[in-house]
């Protein structure tokens, strides 16, 4: 297992590396001149201009300039923002705890609440709870965040005052914005719980186990839930990607100074530079949650596990002994 | 006293296209220590008759009406819980399909362990030992008791499969084709070690198949089914040497035989009919070659032919006659 997982952590480079390289080229061949943006208003000066994009670089071959950013990036170097007199670096860590917070608590409500509403919506189907949360969920998820995030604070912070408008400095700021980008995926994990075990409740192996006599409720813990859980896993390991790189409207319409804040304020500014850094960041964190899936996976599926696994020399050992003692015990 | 008595048991699928009748007021009897063979095609209610023994019909399945005495007890006015205390302890139920009868994602010593303590009084070691016992009953050695199904041959997932089954020693299995999933080498294993068990525990069975081999070699006493009812109830020698539903006929008469050389087999013609709209008077009148007005408008009653051997064809005799001829 370990060696599978080291595997894995090597091939998210050549992921990085793709992302990288294609997120720098479209900048690269953008129209943009980084030097005019540095410079501003004294980008007039040709001689100036020509003096800064000397002094930055951008004179040389485009594969010069990949290179150089990729090793910058090694040492932890993510460039200098051309708008302001920070490194990208020093702009990002200060809004990346705002999106994690936002982020990671939408998750935590996402699956508190979504998870158990799709489990009781499957095993009372066709029932007064499963209606009402389909109909929830259908309702929705057709209401894009935005929406929902501007209703939210117009009842609970213009009319009752009970949460902050905007900003991020105290727990009750998050309230409404975690809300906010947790409706969405709280009713994709209920509607993909409630099939999954739906699906799941009419296998022939939880016939099995009935025909054994167990109890009704040890039924849906023991053997229903357990093999359900493997499209839902999916389903939250994708949100958690998509949470943890921002959600852009949701921190706009709240003032939360984080990810998807700076990414949008720096194409506004064509500080691009500084989209780049955001990207790369967004691709680490999605590569690794992605890794967080599969992993999980294997420990709720012994099947995949032993996918994973098959290629380890120990374990054909291991077979191989098996086959042998059954083929001399036969 | 039989250990099992079916009385008129009806059983329907209430689905929106119509009443699927499954099962229409069928009546048998298995004996201690006795294997009942339960025959039909596809699709002739046996399976869902097996199911309504353990009160496990699937939605929208509903028993309707009759009555399933076991032991003195009719299971149908059981509540839930004493029949949960039967199911896998007095009678259980060996699946048709050992490819997705087991859990994938438990291992299959928990499998059966979860059986044993589920019906009897011990800890958690003394099941852990038993369930060893009984996988190395079915010959698959206990080091493998952690092992997931998917780690198994189909031939072995079904020997697991009979070992939940028989671990807690029932009274009576019912043994839903258990071979139809296996080849044919690995079916007569299967079989073997079936018939073993239940001699060694004393068990009755109530034995579902389509193979007419099978049922000759582990059956007392055999139940043709078509469409639902049983239409020809006997001994197995009533059955295999005195024929007289035109139905259990057709069915020998479509096996090859090895001592008469036949270019073309005898299939019964036509196919079986929709459960939702049977046809009217004997369900079988519209395949038979004996069929008359008669068979048309009135369903046949049960006759009996000889002692103990039940039939329900209007033209039995005459249909008797001609097979003791040819």
């Amino acid at each position: 297992m370990i060696r599978y997982i080291l595997r894995r952590l090597v091939l998210i480079i050549p992921v990085l590396l793709g992302a990288i390289i294609v997120v720098f080229t479209i900048n690269y061949f953008s129209t943009t001149d980084p030097a005019m943006i540095k410079l501003g208003i004294s980008a007039s000066d040709p001689v100036k201009l020509a003096a800064m994009r000397e002094s930055m670089g951008l004179n040389r071959p485009y594969i010069v300039q990949l290179g150089d950013y990729i090793w910058n990036l090694l040492h932890g170097n993510l460039g200098n923002s051309y708008v302001y007199s920070k490194t990208v670096w020093e702009l990002l860590a200060g809004r990346i705890p705002n999106t994690l917070k936002l982020g990671l608590g939408a998750m935590v409500i996402s699956v508190c609440v979504g998870i158990p509403l799709g489990i009781a919506a499957a095993l009372h189907q066709n029932s007064a709870i499963d209606y009402i949360t389909t109909t929830f969920a259908v309702i929705m998820n057709a209401m894009p965040g935005f929406l929902v995030a501007v209703i939210l604070m117009l009842i609970f912070s213009l009319k009752l005052g009970w949460f902050p408008v905007s900003g991020a400095d105290s727990f009750r700021h998050f309230v409404l914005p975690v809300i906010a980008a947790g409706i969405g995926p709280i009713t994709q994990n209920a509607r993909m719980t409630r099939s999954s075990i739906l699906e799941v409740i009419r296998q022939d192996y939880v016939r099995t186990a009935r025909a054994k006599g167990v109890a009704e409720s040890v039924i849906t813990t023991r053997h229903v839930l357990k093999n359900s859980l493997i499209p839902i896993l999916t389903m939250v390991g994708a949100g958690l990607g998509t949470c943890l790189a921002g959600s852009i409207l949701v921190e706009m319409i709240f003032n939360i100074p984080g990810m998807g804040m700076l990414i949008n304020s720096s194409i506004m500014a064509k500080d691009f530079i500084t989209v780049q850094g955001c990207v790369v960041v967004c691709s680490v964190v999605v590569a690794l949650a992605n890794l967080l899936t599969d992993l999980a996976y294997a420990a709720v599926d012994p099947r995949i596990k032993a996918q994973y696994t098959a290629g380890s020399r120990k374990d054909r050992k291991k077979a191989a002994e098996a086959a042998e003692k059954e083929a001399n015990a036969a | 006293m039989s250990l099992l008595e079916i009385k008129d048991l009806t059983i329907r699928y209430l689905t929106e296209d119509g009443d699927v009748k499954a099962v229409n007021g069928i009546s048998f009897e298995v004996e201690q220590g006795k294997t009942l063979g339960l025959v039909g095609e596809t699709g002739a209610g046996k399976t869902t008759t097996a199911l309504g023994i353990l009160r496990l019909v699937p939605e929208p399945g509903k028993i309707l009406s009759g009555s399933i005495t076991y032991k003195g007890q009719d299971i149908l006015r059981m509540s839930e819980k004493d029949v949960q205390d039967l199911r896998g302890n007095e009678i259980s139920m060996i699946f048709q399909d050992p490819m997705t009868a087991l859990n994938p994602v438990m291992t299959v010593g928990d499998q059966i362990a979860e059986v044993i303590l589920r019906h009897q009084d011990c800890t958690r070691v003394e099941a852990q030992t038993r369930m060893m016992a009984m996988l190395d009953r079915v010959g698959i050695s206990g080091d493998r008791a952690g092992d997931y199904p998917h780690q198994f041959s189909g031939g072995m997932k079904q020997r697991i499969i009979i070992a939940i089954a028989l671990a807690c020693n029932p009274k009576l299995l019912l043994a839903d084709e258990p071979t139809t999933a296996l080849d044919v080498t690995i079916q007569a294993q299967v079989m073997r070690m079936v018939n073993e068990l239940k001699r060694e525990f004393g068990t009755s069975m109530v034995l579902i198949t389509h193979d007419l081999g099978i049922v000759a070699e582990s059956c007392d006493a055999v139940a043709i089914m078509y469409a639902g009812s049983i239409v020809e109830y006997g001994s197995l020698e009533d059955i295999f040497d005195h024929a007289t539903h035109p139905y259990t006929v057709g069915l020998f008469g479509s096996i090859p035989r090895l001592d008469i050389e036949t270019d073309r087999l005898k299939p019964i013609s036509g196919l079986m009919p929709d459960p939702i709209n049977l046809p009217t008077g004997c369900a079988f009148h519209p395949r038979c070659p004996y069929a008359t007005e008669e068979c048309r408008l009135d369903e046949p009653p049960y006759w009996e032919f000889t002692p103990g051997h039940l039939v329900r064809c209007h033209h039995a005799e005459l249909v008797a006659e001609e097979a003791t001829v040819s």
